[in-house]
C-alpha cells in the first residue's frame, strides 16, 4: 500500500514538474511548429492564400539539382562543424581540468568568442580571410610564406572550410565548457583507484572519463548539430552561399525563398527536409540514454 | 607527468593563440580610424590610436540603450528558461511516469524547428495576445528555443551524478523535492551554470525575434543596433567593432564572477560524495 | 548557493520593473513610417527632421522606424502576413508590384500629381515601378543608380582608353593584368547583391537578352544572344583570370573595399565609393572616375534596381494623413533640402531638381544620365512580382556562377534559367 502510494506521489510530482514546460511549448511553439508543417504542404506566397498541395513542394525540391546541391553542402557544413568542435572542445576541457592557476582567467579569455555578437563574429573572418585586406593574407605575404593572396572565399572548397572555421572558432567553447563542467562531477575516487591499479593519464581518460561525460558529449553533439544546421548568419555575411552556390545551405537557401522570393510554402518544405533525419538522430540518442541508464 | 603538463600547457597555448587572433583584430580594429582601416595602415597596429569609435556610441549612437534593453532581456529570458527547464529536466531524468520518454523526445523535436521560419506564426501568436512591441515579448519568445535546450543540457548532466546521493538523502528522511534541491542542484551546479550562460548568449545575440517582434526605436536590442553599422554598401567598421568589444566585456566580467559559484557547486558535491 | 538564490530573486524582481509594458495600439492623429537605413547618417537625419516638422505641421505624431537594406523583406514579409504594415512605407524597387498585386497599397495618384506640380514632370522611366492599370501605386523617392568605377591613372599606365563595351572590360583588364599592374583587376562580382544581380540585367539587356516582352509576358532568353553575353563575362573568370572567384562571394561592401585598397581597376557600384573617398580625403580620390555602364551589340540598356518609392499600405487606419505626410516631404523646399545633403548619391526621379546646378559637376552629370536612362526591372515590360522573382531567385547571376564554378555549358546554362523563370511566370500571371 505505501509502495503504491510513493509510486504514485512521484508520478504526480512527474507531471507536476514537466507541466511548465508541456505549457510553455504547446501556448508558444506547438501552433508556430503546426502550422510550420502545413504550410509545407501547400502552395503558398506571402500575403496570398494557401493552397493545399500534398507533397508537392518536397517532390519539386527533390528534382531540383539546386536543392541537392543545398542539402550536400549543408551535410558537409554540419559534420565537418561538428567534428572539429568535438576534437577541440575536448582538448580545451582536458588542458583545464584540474588546473588551479589561471583557471578563470584562461576560461574568461577561452570563452570570449562566444560572447561577440554572431554578425560581429561572421563580419570578422569575413575580412581576416579577405583575398587583397585580410590579415592571414597579409601576413601570409609580409612573412614570404605566400606570394600572392589564398583564396579563402573563392575557392569552392576552400570557401567551405572557411565557414566552417568561423563557425567552429565561434562554437567551440560551448563544448568545452559543457565537457568541462561535466569532468568535474566525476567523482575524485575513481580516478585515485585508478591510479592505485597504474593507470595512465591516456587510459584514466578512456576508462573514466570518457565513459562518466559521455551523456552530456552526446547531448551537447546533439544540441549543437541542431543549432549548426540552422546557422545562418556566418554563412550568409561572409559569402552569401557563394562562389555560385558552393556555401549555400538550407539556412540561406530557405531565406532566399522564403523572403527574398517569398515563396513561404517552398521554403517551409526545403528548412523541414532536414527534419526526419534529425528526428532519426535525437530518436537514436534518446534510445542511447535509456538504455545507459537501465 | 611533466610530460603530461607540458602537452596540458602546449594545448592551451594552441586554443589561445586561435581565440587570440580574431579578437584582437575586433580591439585593434576599433582603435583605428575610418582612413586607417579603408586604407590597409598600420594594419597590425593602430597607429595613431584613436578612442573616436568609442566616443561616437556614446555621444551618436543609442549603444547604452542597446546594452541596457538586451540585458534586461538575456537575464529575464535565462532565469526563466533555467526554472522552467530544471524542473523539466529533473522530471524526465530522475521521475518515472508513463510517457516520459515520449516527452522528451516531443521536447527536443521542438527545437528543430528553424526559427528563420517560425518567426511569422509566432509573431502572429503574440499579435493575437495582443503583447508585441515590449522587452516582455522577446523575453517571452525566447524560451521557445531556450527551454528545449536547457532542458536537454541538464538531463545530461543529472544522469552523470549518481542516483546513490539522491537516495541517501531519501532514506534520512527528506522528500524527493528537498532530495533534489538540496543534492542534485548543488552537485550540477556547473551544468547550471553552462546551461544558463548558453541561454545568455543566445538571447544576448538573437536578431530575428527582436527585429521583428519590437517596432519601438527606444526598445531596439544590441545585435538590431549592431546591424546598422553595416548598411548596404557600407560598415563603418570602426564603430561596430567598438561596440563589439565593449559589449562583450559584460559579459566576460559576469563570467568570471559566476565562475566561484561552479566551483562552490563542486565542493559540496566532494564533501558529501 | 543561498547567497547566489538571493542575488537572483533581486534580479528578476529588477527585470520585471524595469521591462516597459507594451504601448496602447496606435490612435488615429498617430502615424507610422518604415523607412531606409542609408550609408549616409546626416541625409537620414535631414529626412527625418523634415518628416517630424510636416507631422507636427498637421497635429499628427509620427514615429519613425527604420531598416536595413539587407533586412528589408524580413521586416516586410512579417508584416505583410499579419496585416501591421506601417502607415507610410519607404518600398524598395519591387516593393510597389509585390504590394500593388496583393491589394495592399492606396492609389496615390494624386500625391503624384502635387509632386510633380512642386518638383516637376516624374520620369517617364520611374513608372514602369510604380505605376499599374494607369495609376500610381506609389511615390518615387530617390534612386541610386549602378555606375562604372575605374581607375584612369591605371588605364592611361597600359595605354588603354575608357571602356565603353563590355568587351573592352574584358580587354583592358587583360592588358592591366599582363602589365602586372594588377592580377585580378575585373572587379564585376557576380553574387548575391545588388552589385551582382543590377549588372546583370545590364549585361543580358545590352546583348538583347531580356526574358520578356513589352507587356512583361514570359519569352525566355534567346539562347544566342545570351550565349555571347555569358561567353564575354566568364571568360574574365575561366580564360583569362582577370577575375578572382573570390569576387563571387564578396558583399555590397567588400567590392568599396577592394577599389579602395588599389587592388582593382573596374567595379560596379552606386556613387558610394566617391563619397567614401570625399570623406576619408583617400588618396584616390584623384584617381577614382565614372562612366555610365557599358553597351553591348544591343545598345546600352542599364538597369535601374536601386529605387526607393514612398507607399500608403492600406493596413494603415489614416492613409489622408499618410497622403499628406508623403506630400510634404516630396515638397520642394523639403526635398530639395534632402537632395542637397545627400552627397550627389540620392537622385530625384522628377524633372526638376534634376537640373539643379548641384549635379553640374563631372560625376554629377554621368550619375543623372544613369538615372534618366535606367530600366525598371522587368524590363522591357513593367515590374511585376514575376520580374521580382527573377531578381530576388538571383536567377541571373546563378545563370553565370554555374558557368564560372560548376562549369555547365553557357547553352545549358540558358536553358535551366528559362525553365526556372518560366516556373515564376506561370506560377505569378500578370493581373
Amino acid at each position: 500500500m505505501n509502495v503504491l502510494t510513493d509510486r504514485h506521489r512521484e508520478r504526480l510530482l512527474g507531471y507536476a514538474l514537466i507541466a511548465p514546460v508541456a505549457m510553455f511549448l504547446g501556448a508558444l511553439v506547438a501552433y508556430p511548429f503546426l502550422s510550420a508543417i502545413y504550410l509545407s504542404l501547400t502552395e503558398k506566397t506571402v500575403g496570398y492564400p494557401a493552397h493545399f498541395v500534398g507533397l508537392r513542394n518536397y517532390e519539386a525540391l527533390l528534382e531540383s539539382g539546386r536543392f541537392r546541391i543545398v542539402a550536400w553542402n549543408s551535410a558537409a557544413f554540419t559534420v565537418g562543424s561538428i567534428v572539429v568542435k568535438l576534437v577541440i572542445g575536448m582538448a580545451m576541457a582536458l588542458a583545464l581540468h584540474n588546473v588551479v592557476r589561471g583557471n578563470q582567467f584562461i576560461r574568461g579569455i577561452l570563452l570570449l568568442p562566444w560572447v561577440i555578437p554572431t554578425v560581429v563574429i561572421a563580419l570578422t573572418w569575413k575580412w581576416l580571410m579577405d583575398l587583397f585586406r585580410g590579415l592571414i593574407n597579409v601576413a601570409l605575404i609580409d612573412v614570404g610564406a605566400v606570394r600572392s593572396g589564398v583564396h579563402w572565399l573563392g575557392d569552392p572548397t576552400l570557401a567551405m572550410a572557411s565557414v566552417i572555421t568561423a563557425n567552429v572558432w565561434r562554437g567551440f567553447p560551448f563544448f568545452g565548457v559543457s565537457f568541462l563542467a561535466a569532468m568535474q562531477t566525476v567523482p575524485q575516487e575513481l580516478y585515485d583507484a585508478a591510479a592505485v591499479d597504474g593507470a595512465g593519464s591516456w587510459e584514466k581518460f578512456w576508462r573514466i572519463t570518457l565513459p562518466s561525460i559521455k551523456g552530456v558529449v552526446a547531448v551537447v553533439t546533439l544540441l549543437s548539430t541542431i543549432v549548426t544546421l540552422n546557422d545562418f548568419n556566418i554563412v550568409y555575411i561572409m559569402t552569401r552561399g557563394g562562389p555560385g552556390a558552393a556555401t549555400h545551405i538550407f539556412a540561406t537557401y530557405s531565406y532566399e525563398l522564403g523572403i527574398m522570393s517569398q515563396r513561404w510554402g517552398l521554403a517551409m518544405a526545403a528548412s523541414m527536409a532536414s527534419l526526419p533525419l534529425v528526428a532519426l538522430l535525437i530518436v537514436a540518442v534518446v534510445r542511447y540514454l535509456h538504455r545507459e541508464e537501465e | 607527468m611533466r610530460g603530461a603538463t607540458l602537452a596540458r600547457w602546449a594545448v592551451l597555448a594552441l586554443i589561445l593563440a586561435i581565440v587570440f587572433v580574431p579578437m584582437y583584430w575586433i580591439v585593434a580594429t576599433s582603435f583605428k580610424t575610418g582612413r586607417q582601416i579603408l586604407l590597409s595602415e598600420s594594419v597590425y597596429v593602430p597607429r595613431p590610436f584613436t578612442v573616436d569609435n568609442y566616443v561616437y556610441l556614446f555621444e551618436e549612437s543609442r549603444f547604452a540603450l542597446w546594452i541596457r534593453n538586451s540585458a534586461i532581456t538575456a537575464i529575464a529570458s535565462t532565469l526563466l528558461s533555467l526554472a522552467i527547464g530544471t524542473a523539466g529536466a529533473y522530471s524526465l531524468t530522475r521521475l518515472s511516469f508513463p510517457g516520459r520518454r515520449t516527452f522528451g523526445a516531443i521536447v527536443l523535436i521542438t527545437y528543430l524547428v528553424p526559427p528563420g521560419l517560425m518567426f511569422i506564426p509566432l509573431y502572429r501568436t503574440f499579435i493575437g495576445l495582443g503583447y508585441t512591441n515590449s522587452l516582455g515579448t522577446l523575453i517571452l519568445a525566447y524560451p521557445t528555443f531556450l527551454v528545449p535546450f536547457v532542458t536537454w543540457l541538464l538531463m545530461g548532466f543529472f544522469r552523470s551524478i549518481p542516483r546513490e546521493l539522491e537516495e541517501a538523502a531519501l532514506v534520512d528522511g527528506a522528500t524527493r523535492l528537498q532530495a533534489m534541491v538540496r543534492v542534485v542542484l548543488p552537485l550540477a551546479a556547473p551544468g547550471l551554470l553552462a546551461a544558463g550562460l548558453f541561454c545568455f548568449t543566445l538571447s544576448w545575440n538573437e536578431f530575428l525575434y527582436a527585429l521583428i517582434f519590437i517596432a519601438d526605436d527606444s526598445l531596439k536590442t544590441l545585435p538590431v543596433g549592431l546591424s546598422e553599422f553595416v548598411v548596404s554598401d557600407f560598415a563603418f567598421w570602426g564603430q561596430l567593432m567598438a561596440a563589439a568589444a565593449l559589449a562583450s566585456l559584460p559579459v566576460i566580467v559576469v563570467y568570471i564572477y559566476l565562475h566561484k559559484y561552479m566551483v562552490q557547486g563542486l565542493t559540496a558535491g566532494a564533501v558529501k560524495g | 548557493m543561498g547567497t547566489l538564490a538571493k542575488k537572483l530573486a533581486v534580479l528578476i524582481a529588477l527585470t520585471t520593473v524595469l521591462v516597459p509594458m507594451p504601448e496602447p495600439p496606435a490612435a488615429a492623429g498617430k502615424l507610422s513610417l518604415w523607412r531606409l537605413k542609408t550609408y549616409i547618417p546626416p541625409a537620414d537625419k535631414i529626412l527625418d527632421t523634415n518628416a517630424q516638422e510636416c507631422a507636427k505641421k498637421a497635429g499628427v505624431e509620427l514615429a519613425i522606424q527604420t531598416y536595413t537594406f539587407d533586412d528589408m523583406w524580413t521586416k516586410f514579409t512579417a508584416a505583410i502576413e499579419s496585416k501591421t504594415l506601417p502607415d507610410i512605407a519607404e518600398l524598395d524597387a519591387v516593393g510597389p508590384a509585390r504590394l500593388a498585386n496583393l491589394g495592399r497599397l492606396a492609389d496615390v495618384s494624386d500625391v503624384v500629381a502635387a509632386a510633380a506640380k512642386e518638383l516637376g514632370t516624374i520620369l517617364p522611366n520611374a513608372d514602369g515601378a510604380v505605376k499599374f492599370g494607369g495609376k500610381y501605386y506609389a511615390v518615387p523617392h530617390y534612386a541610386i543608380p549602378l555606375v562604372l568605377f575605374y581607375r584612369p591613372d591605371i588605364l592611361t599606365k597600359v595605354g588603354a582608353e575608357a571602356p565603353d563595351t563590355w568587351e573592352d572590360i574584358q580587354k583592358v583588364s587583360e592588358k592591366v593584368k599582363k602589365a602586372g599592374v594588377q592580377e585580378y583587376p575585373n572587379g564585376f562580382p557576380w553574387n548575391r547583391t545588388g552589385d551582382g544581380y543590377d549588372p546583370a540585367m545590364s549585361l543580358f539587356w545590352s546583348y538583347g537578352a531580356a526574358w520578356v516582352d513589352k507587356s512583361g509576358k514570359f519569352t525566355g532568353i534567346p539562347k544566342a544572344a545570351g550565349v555571347e553575353a555569358l561567353k564575354v563575362v566568364t571568360r574574365a573568370y575561366l580564360a583569362d583570370k582577370t577575375s578572382a572567384f573570390d569576387y563571387l562571394s564578396w558583399s555590397g561592401a567588400t567590392n568599396n573595399e577592394a577599389f579602395m585598397a588599389g587592388k582593382i581597376t573596374f567595379t560596379p557600384n552606386g556613387p558610394s565609393i566617391l563619397y567614401q573617398e570625399e570623406s576619408t580625403q583617400h588618396p584616390l580620390l584623384k584617381d577614382t572616375a565614372i562612366k555610365v555602364m557599358p553597351k553591348g551589340p544591343a545598345g546600352r540598356n542599364l538597369a535601374l534596381t536601386f529605387v526607393m518609392n514612398w507607399a500608403v499600405p492600406t493596413d494603415g487606419k489614416s492613409p489622408k494623413e499618410a497622403k499628406a505626410l508623403i506630400g510634404c516631404v516630396m515638397a520642394r523646399e523639403n526635398f530639395v533640402k534632402y537632395m542637397s545633403g545627400s552627397f550627389r548619391q540620392m537622385v530625384p526621379l522628377f524633372a526638376k531638381p534634376l537640373d539643379d546646378p548641384y549635379w553640374n559637376t563631372p560625376g554629377g552629370k554621368i550619375i543623372v544620365d544613369t538615372v534618366k536612362q535606367g530600366h525598371p526591372v522587368g524590363w522591357p515590360g513593367p515590374t511585376t512580382p514575376a520580374a521580382a522573382e527573377v531578381v530576388s531567385g538571383n536567377v541571373l547571376t546563378d545563370m553565370i556562377t554555374r558557368v564560372i564554378v560548376d562549369k555547365v555549358t553557357p547553352e545549358a546554362a540558358i536553358d535551366e534559367a528559362n525553365k526556372r523563370i518560366k516556373e515564376i511566370y506561370d506560377r505569378l500571371p500578370v493581373k
